[in-house]
């Protein structure tokens, strides 16, 4: 067999084992070694360099580790401190990480004993020690209900306001975030 | 219809009747006589759209109920596939109703699409494919299969809130669209 040979059974041996896995992760480190694998046989046949699919080799190269490497960065865990942690256990411990903290990067947060106001054009999770209230809902679903409103904390209260245009652009850039917060409000509002 | 909203339901729509699964007439306008209406129609009883629909809409039943809206869907096969596809959702305990329309006159009143292009559309060859790709299959024809759905809105005073027509086999109304809608509703009506 000739050396350059091996290159092309290692390449589609490699292809073929990429496409019996499930797990996109282990299918794209698959095609990328594959594809190493079929342009050295490229390079080294007799009467080559082919430089032609060596080429496009490279160009598959680039592609499959960008996206390998974008998978591996959305896969990376959230990590919350401690307080983060102790927030989301009294809103919704079923909430997924990411989308709390992407939906708590927006948020201003106030503690403590103090009276706070809610600008008409934001809307509130107010965190008690007997539960969650919204401030300035219907606000939020509807432009015309928006008005301001006064907020009084006690210790061990936490608020957590919005813009309300900012939330909703969030909110539609993630539809799990935003059916989240609809149940949210339907619970406030409606029960 | 203008885009406009609120604006009237067509009479001719509003005084439509269509079919419960035992052949019975139902007058469209009860559905919305002591709570909004959240009419959703759908394609024939086995399509991926159908399907797509319910998929989306069923984890969101009994938020729709704690909102106060009567959840309706309107079918376009024959009424004996009714109680199949209540069965295959787990509907048959849920706050919602299911009627048909094998003669497609309530979903050409309420402007929802019906051709050829429709179902042989690229969006449509997408649909498939997203749909495929989550494990929704295509079942055996129950209805019209040219006949695309959408959704509807209606307030207690025949007044139309939010209208969506599905222009592709499973191109759905965004369900988190439909409770905003929903929601917009019934807030304005709790302050009034």
């Amino acid at each position: 067999m000739e050396s350059a040979e091996i290159f092309l059974w290692a390449g589609n041996i490699l292809y073929l084992t990429s496409y019996l896995v499930s797990g996109i992760f282990l299918l794209r480190i698959l095609s990328i070694i594959g594809g190493l694998a079929l342009m050295g046989y490229y390079f080294l046949v007799t009467n080559g360099p082919l430089w032609q699919p060596v080429i496009w080799g490279v160009a598959f190269f680039i592609i499959n580790a960008v996206q390998l490497y974008l998978l591996f960065k959305s896969r990376k865990p959230v990590r919350l401190s401690p307080q983060e942690y102790e927030t989301l256990q009294r809103i919704d411990p079923a909430l997924d990480h990411k989308l709390y903290r992407m939906w708590m990067e927006i948020a201003n947060i106030s503690k403590g004993t103090a009276s706070e106001n809610i600008h008409k054009d934001s809307v509130a999770v107010h965190i008690q020690e007997n539960g969650v209230n919204l401030v300035n809902a219907a606000g939020f679903v509807d432009a015309n209900k928006r008005e301001p409103k006064s907020v009084q904390l006690s210790q061990n209260d936490e608020l957590l306001s919005w813009n309300i245009d900012e939330l909703k652009t969030r909110l539609n850039e993630l539809p799990e975030l935003r059916t989240f917060w609809q149940k949210l409000i339907t619970e406030q509002l409606f029960k | 219809m203008s885009n406009k909203f609120p604006k009237p339901i067509p009479p001719d729509l509003s005084s439509f009747e269509v079919k419960n699964e035992k052949q019975e007439s139902v007058v469209f306008n009860t559905f919305w006589q002591d709570t909004p209406a959240l009419i959703i129609f759908v394609r024939h009883f086995g399509c991926i759209g159908c399907t797509a629909q319910m998929d989306a809409i069923s984890p969101r039943i009994n938020e729709l109920c704690n909102l106060g809206v009567n959840l309706v869907i309107i079918g376009n096969g024959g009424a004996n596939f009714i109680q199949g596809f209540k069965d295959k959702f787990q509907l048959n305990d849920k706050p919602v109703s299911i009627y048909t329309d094998p003669s497609l006159k309530s979903y050409k009143l309420a402007e929802m699409k019906r051709s050829f292009w429709t179902v042989f559309s690229f969006r449509s060859l997408a649909d498939y494919i997203r749909s495929f790709s989550k494990g929704i299959g295509q079942s055996k024809v129950q209805g019209d299969n040219w006949q695309q759905g959408g959704a509807l809105l209606v307030d207690q005073e025949g007044m139309l809130h939010f209208h969506f027509q599905n222009k592709s086999v499973a191109g759905i109304a965004d369900t988190n669209d439909l409770i905003a809608a929903v929601q917009k509703l019934m807030v304005s009506q709790k302050t009034e």
